[in-house]
Order: structure tokens, then C-alpha cells, then sequence
């Protein structure tokens, strides 16, 4: 229990570590980070539903550990400049709130769904591409490919950006295993080299809002009158951008290995994609999703699970412990595809709770619909995967495959 | 009793519209809106859990 939960040694897998945090120190606290680490479903869906400015991502979602070693509050620390305004996902209420509901539209569920046509057809272009080719990466080639390419669409870039999206994020993940975490400011250049064109172009264009992401930052004005700069938009952007072309990706290909692994159970969700499908991404969700955890700071004294928490110090939420968590699912650790998930922890909750959520449902939803109906079989060839262990992102950043029509 | 909707935290989810279709609808702009501006004591079981499954916390109870 003395582990380091931040080691890349630990990071191979987690999952033991997790299930001894919840059965004997569920509240661990870790003096060298200040930080609380949460490992029980209940007590993370109890942390993540605290509003008020109690606990905020002050201090960035995913801090480096050596951040946090480095960094110690005497206090609550101040809140996220809001002139100029700081990246969204830091911002304090009411702050916050509005820059999400000034671009949220495009990613509210009829919306979504508005876009399923896009997406199959994207689906079936990429599909068309890799099975011509019969081996390929399930991760790079197909699904990231393709939520590279909604991610433009959404953006309004031209979809020739989508190569360059994949890179910035496969660069993101892809940490030093020794250091950990993830240093965003080291990305937010390129991200922003890619959304200012775009703010620019819809400002030039009189952001009419005929693109529902960008245009209503664009037309945003704070009290005084003042309308956001092109960077301040792009900063409360860079979040969908990112998540956008991430998690779904490798929770389709992962799932699918987790599915294909089951022959019984990738014969009952055969029998009827229609009704199964979405039953099985749930579960592929709940089992696969790569974030470990996302962490905020206390910026007043409260209480989690009976242990106080001072201003200033540290919460980490460990989303996967949490979905693996004995207490809330029956046999956690099997991958059971039309189990009963009465409570989603995978997407997080509360203030910060996934805004692409329906987006990915659908995304995910489409691309395995799509890959069972057109491949009957498939060996995944993990020997040559990749995985990293040590990121918050857990799991396959390359899963190839080799497969028949 | 009334449910309240926080307009600012709310992101139309509509996991309450799924547990009390009755109670909480989305309107025309999805924007979730009260059908019932006044729980009767019948529907306030049903309105706590629409309340516990915001996946937002958007949502309370009031007296």
C-alpha cells in the first residue's frame, strides 16, 4: 500500500493496486502530492457531484506528478484568471458554465444525432480503406481516423487537417513514461496553430451561427462589452479537440479486442447488431475507458467518506477503480456484454462531466456496428501492439489487426 | 415540492427525462423544461431519482 500510484511499474496494471485501495484504504491520502486518492464508486460519483467552487481543476485535471511533488497550497490557491480568460476546464463557476453552454450546442444529443449520417459514411470510408489494405492498426488507421475526421468536421477545418489532429495526440499520449501525467501547456501551441484559423475565419465570416461549436464564443461578450480574443476561444476548445480524438478511438479498439476474445458472447452480439450494439459499448465503455483518473483542488475545507479536506489540497478521482468497484457492478473484473450498468462513472460527473459523450456514444456505437456487420473474423495482434503504461491514458495506443471479409 | 434546474449546469443529458418522462421533458431547442411546476406527493420518489441520476448535479428539490 506504500505504492506509488504514479509508477510506471504499477502503471502495467493498475487493477490489483485499485481493488486493495478500495477493500482497505478507499480515501488514501499521499503526503508527497497533498492529494486524497478516491477509489470507490460511491465516494468519486460523491466527490465529482460537489459544486459551489468547492473543488475545481485550479490546478489542471491531470496534473504531472512532479507538479504535484513540486507544488504544495498553503490555502486555497487563487482561482483561474478569467481576464484574460484561462483554458475552459479550469475556469471557477459561473465561469465555466457559461463557456461550456457557449459551445455545447453542437454536442447536445439531437444534435449528435443530426450527425450520424456524417459519421456512417466517415465509418464506411475508412473501413473501405483498411480492409482493402487486411492488416492494420485498429486504433491509428480506423477509429482515431475517424474521430479525427468528425473532430474537423465539427471544427469546420478542412478534413486534410485530420493526419496532423492524430499526431498532436498521439504525441500527447504518448509521455514519458518516467514523468507521467500530462503536460498540456507543451501541446496548447499546436492545438492552438490548428483552432485560430478556424476562430478567425468565422469571426471574418460573421459568425452567423451556422457553426455551433466556434460561433457563439465568437459572439460571447463579458460585461464590460469585451469580446473574447482568438486565443482565449481557442483555449475553451482545445478540450473537445483533444478528447474528441482520443478516448473513443481506443475504447472501440479495445473493446473490440475485449469482444473478439469472447467467442460466445461476440456470437450472442451478432445475432442482432441492431439491438446489441449499443449494449455492448456500454460495457466496452465501462471496461476499456483509458482515463485513469482526473484530479481537483479543494478550495474550501470539506469532507469526503468521513475524512476532511483542507483548502489547497488535492482530490484524485480514479475513474477506472471506480468502474471497477465490487461494491456497485457484480463480478466487476468480467467483460460481460449486456450486464446491468445502472451508473456510468467512465464519462466523469458533475461539472466537468464529459461534453462529447453523446458524440462518442454514437461514434463508438457506429464504428463497432460497422466492423461486425463487414468482418467475420479477426486476429489482433497484440505481440504487436503498443501500450503505455505509465500515461493516464491506460491501454492499446496501437492495437494492429489482421483480419477477413 | 418543486424540482429546480440549474439552467447553467443543465447539458440536456436528459437521463431525468428517461427516469421521469412525466415530470422533465426537453423542449424544441433541447433545453429540459418542468411539466409538473408542482410535485404531488405521488411523484416525488420518482422526482428523486430524476434528480440522483443527473449526471451534472444540475438538478435539487425544493421544499
Amino acid at each position: 500500500m506504500q505504492a506509488d500510484p504514479f509508477s510506471s511499474d504499477l502503471m502495467v496494471d493498475p487493477l490489483p493496486f485499485y481493488r486493495a485501495l478500495r477493500d482497505r484504504a478507499p480515501v488514501r491520502y499521499y503526503p508527497e502530492y497533498d492529494t486524497f486518492f478516491l477509489s470507490r464508486f460511491e465516494d468519486v460519483w460523491s466527490a465529482l457531484r460537489i459544486g459551489d467552487n468547492v473543488l475545481l481543476s485550479t490546478e489542471n485535471s491531470l496534473p504531472t506528478p512532479q507538479y504535484l511533488r513540486t507544488h504544495h497550497n498553503d490555502g486555497a490557491p487563487p482561482f483561474a484568471s478569467v481576464d484574460p480568460l484561462a483554458p475552459g476546464p479550469t475556469l471557477p463557476s459561473p465561469w465555466y458554465e457559461a463557456m461550456r453552454q457557449a459551445h455545447i450546442a453542437p454536442l447536445r444529443p439531437r444534435a449528435v444525432l443530426a450527425l450520424t449520417e456524417f459519421i456512417e459514411r466517415t465509418v464506411d470510408e475508412v473501413l473501405d480503406q483498411v480492409l482493402a489494405k487486411g492488416t492494420f492498426d485498429l486504433i491509428g488507421d480506423f477509429a482515431a481516423t475517424v474521430n479525427a475526421r468528425v473532430i474537423c468536421h465539427l471544427f469546420g477545418l478542412d478534413l486534410a487537417h485530420a493526419p496532423e489532429l492524430l499526431a498532436i495526440v498521439a504525441d500527447l499520449t504518448r509521455v514519458d513514461p518516467r514523468q507521467g501525467g500530462v503536460d498540456f501547456n507543451m501541446f496548447f501551441d499546436r492545438l492552438t496553430e490548428q483552432i485560430v484559423p478556424v476562430v478567425q475565419a468565422r469571426r471574418a465570416a460573421g459568425a452567423d451561427g451556422s457553426n455551433l461549436l466556434v460561433d457563439g464564443l465568437v459572439n460571447f461578450r463579458r460585461e464590460d462589452g469585451r469580446a473574447l480574443s482568438d486565443v482565449e476561444i481557442s483555449n475553451q476548445l482545445t478540450c473537445v479537440m483533444i478528447a474528441g480524438v482520443e478516448s473513443a478511438s481506443k475504447v472501440t479498439a479495445s473493446g473490440l479486442l475485449e469482444l473478439f476474445s469472447r467467442p460466445d458472447q461476440l456470437a450472442e452480439v451478432r445475432s442482432d447488431l441492431e439491438a446489441n450494439v449499443p449494449k455492448v459499448v456500454a460495457e466496452m465503455v465501462r471496461f476499456t475507458a483509458p482515463a485513469q483518473y482526473t484530479f481537483r483542488t479543494a478550495h474550501k475545507d470539506f469532507e469526503i467518506a468521513g475524512q476532511p479536506v483542507r483548502a489547497g489540497q488535492r482530490v484524485a478521482c480514479l475513474l477506472r477503480s471506480a468502474s471497477r468497484d465490487e461494491r456497485e457492478f457484480d463480478r466487476p473484473d468480467e467483460f460481460i456484454w449486456n450486464r446491468e450498468i445502472k451508473r456510468v462513472i467512465s464519462f466523469g460527473l458533475g461539472q466537468h462531466h464529459c461534453i462529447g459523450k453523446h458524440l462518442a456514444l454514437v461514434e463508438v456505437t457506429t464504428m463497432v456496428r460497422a466492423f461486425l456487420s463487414r468482418v467475420t473474423s479477426a486476429e489482433f495482434l497484440t505481440q504487436e501492439g503498443e501500450r503505455n503504461p505509465s500515461c493516464f491514458q491506460w491501454g492499446w495506443v496501437r492495437l494492429p489487426v489482421r483480419i477477413s471479409v | 415540492m418543486k424540482i429546480v434546474i440549474d439552467r447553467l449546469l443543465c447539458d440536456a443529458n436528459a437521463l431525468c427525462v428517461a427516469e421521469a418522462p412525466e415530470l422533465l421533458a426537453l423542449d424544441a431547442n433541447e433545453e429540459l423544461m418542468l411539466l409538473k411546476p408542482d410535485l404531488a406527493p405521488d411523484d416525488v420518489e420518482r422526482a428523486r431519482r430524476a434528480v440522483a441520476v443527473c449526471p451534472k448535479a444540475a438538478l435539487s428539490i425544493e421544499d
